[in-house]
């Protein structure tokens, strides 16, 4: 399956690209599979970090998702990853 | 119109002199300025955000305001807490902020208490406004508020910016998503010291105005169900949906109200 990833912020800042396409054999993935391949291609622990920690935001085809859902992705899909801001 | 202990709600003509630019507004008019003159707002932090939401709720007319702020004005404010000034320094937020309203506005009945906001007292300040706005800056005090809204069915204005960036969510308890339908548990907070520079925290601070505006007149589409995102530096807006979420924490108990 392909999926289209956009990055935002300091994430994607950290990370060096605006988005990527993601190409994985299976027809569906959990989410924290797609996080790990991201970073696996970057070479280093990022988006992993800021999901441990809770501090990003995660859209899938435009819809803000709870992190903890068990979403499974699917080919075609879109993602939005954003890091949470919390100032004020 | 009647405010909340039912007296009748005028416009002196004074009154009508000042807001006379946005009572012209088509869809605003008399009607709007009197809802807005009848309802109380509760501005949680006066920081960045809350002195931006608090500045222009007080001059858009909004009948009374409760400033709720435990700091005092420290000189790192002065790049974005412009309800502040060098003199300042030292002096607690909240007492400072409702004398300078107060003396913008005097129609305005603003008052502010120097408080943290915690599990104890949030309950009787959420139930002694018509609605909450968020200018927090910690993620377990945003979901405290965010639970006594949906307990009362307060609508809930969210808020946040680091850097060059932030973003917007309208809360408006069973109506639509809460701040735990995105947000269901405490994060690691992000640091002691966000970055942030003054336009940013007006920016967002502004769009929690105007969405408190909405709210209250029933003017316009409020970001129920949506959440704003802005990126500064790239000018880059965009909304994604949010649904609110059956397991909820906070609100998916009532999921078929």
């Amino acid at each position: 399956m392909r999926i289209y990833v956009k990055f935002y912020a300091k994430i994607k800042d950290e990370v060096g690209i605006d988005h990527m396409f993601l190409d994985i054999e299976n027809d569906s993935t959990k989410l924290i599979e797609v996080i790990r391949e991201i970073d696996r291609r970057m070479n280093k622990k990022i988006i992993e970090e800021y999901y441990v920690r809770r501090r990003l935001l995660i859209s899938i085809n435009d819809t803000l998702i709870d992190i903890d859902d068990g979403i499974l992705l699917r080919n075609g899909d879109k993602i939005d990853i954003m890091p949470l801001p919390s100032g004020g | 119109m009647r405010n909340v202990v039912g007296q009748a709600v005028n416009l002196t003509k004074e009154e009508m002199e000042i807001y006379d630019r946005q009572i012209r507004i088509t869809g605003f008019g008399i009607e709007g300025q009197k809802k807005l003159k009848s309802k109380r707002a509760l501005v949680i932090g006066i920081g960045g955000l809350g002195s931006i939401i608090a500045t222009y709720l007080t001059v858009a007319g909004v009948g009374k305001i409760i400033l709720v702020d435990r700091d005092k004005v420290e000189l790192t404010n002065m790049n974005r807490q412009i309800l502040y000034s060098i003199d300042d320094v030292g002096k607690p937020k909240a007492i400072v902020a409702a004398e300078k309203l107060r003396r913008m506005n005097p129609y305005v009945d603003v008052e502010g208490v120097v408080e943290e906001i915690n599990e104890d007292n949030i309950d009787d300040y959420v139930k002694s406004a018509d609605i909450v706005l968020d200018g927090l800056d910690n993620f377990r005090t945003r979901l405290l508020v965010n639970d006594a809204c949906v307990r009362y069915r307060r609508p809930f204005i969210h808020g946040a910016v680091s850097g060059f960036n932030g973003q917007v969510m309208d809360i408006v308890p069973f109506k639509g998503p809460c701040l735990r339908c995105v947000v269901p548990k405490e994060p690691q907070e992000e640091s002691k010291v966000v970055p942030v520079i003054g336009v940013t925290s007006a920016l967002v601070g502004s769009i929690e105005a105007l969405e408190a505006i909405k709210l209250l007149t029933g003017i316009g589409e409020p970001l129920v169900g949506y959440f704003l995102v802005i990126n500064g530096l790239h000018m880059h807006f965009k909304t994604f949906k949010v649904v609110r979420r059956p397991n909820c924490p906070a609100c998916g108990k009532e999921i078929s109200k």
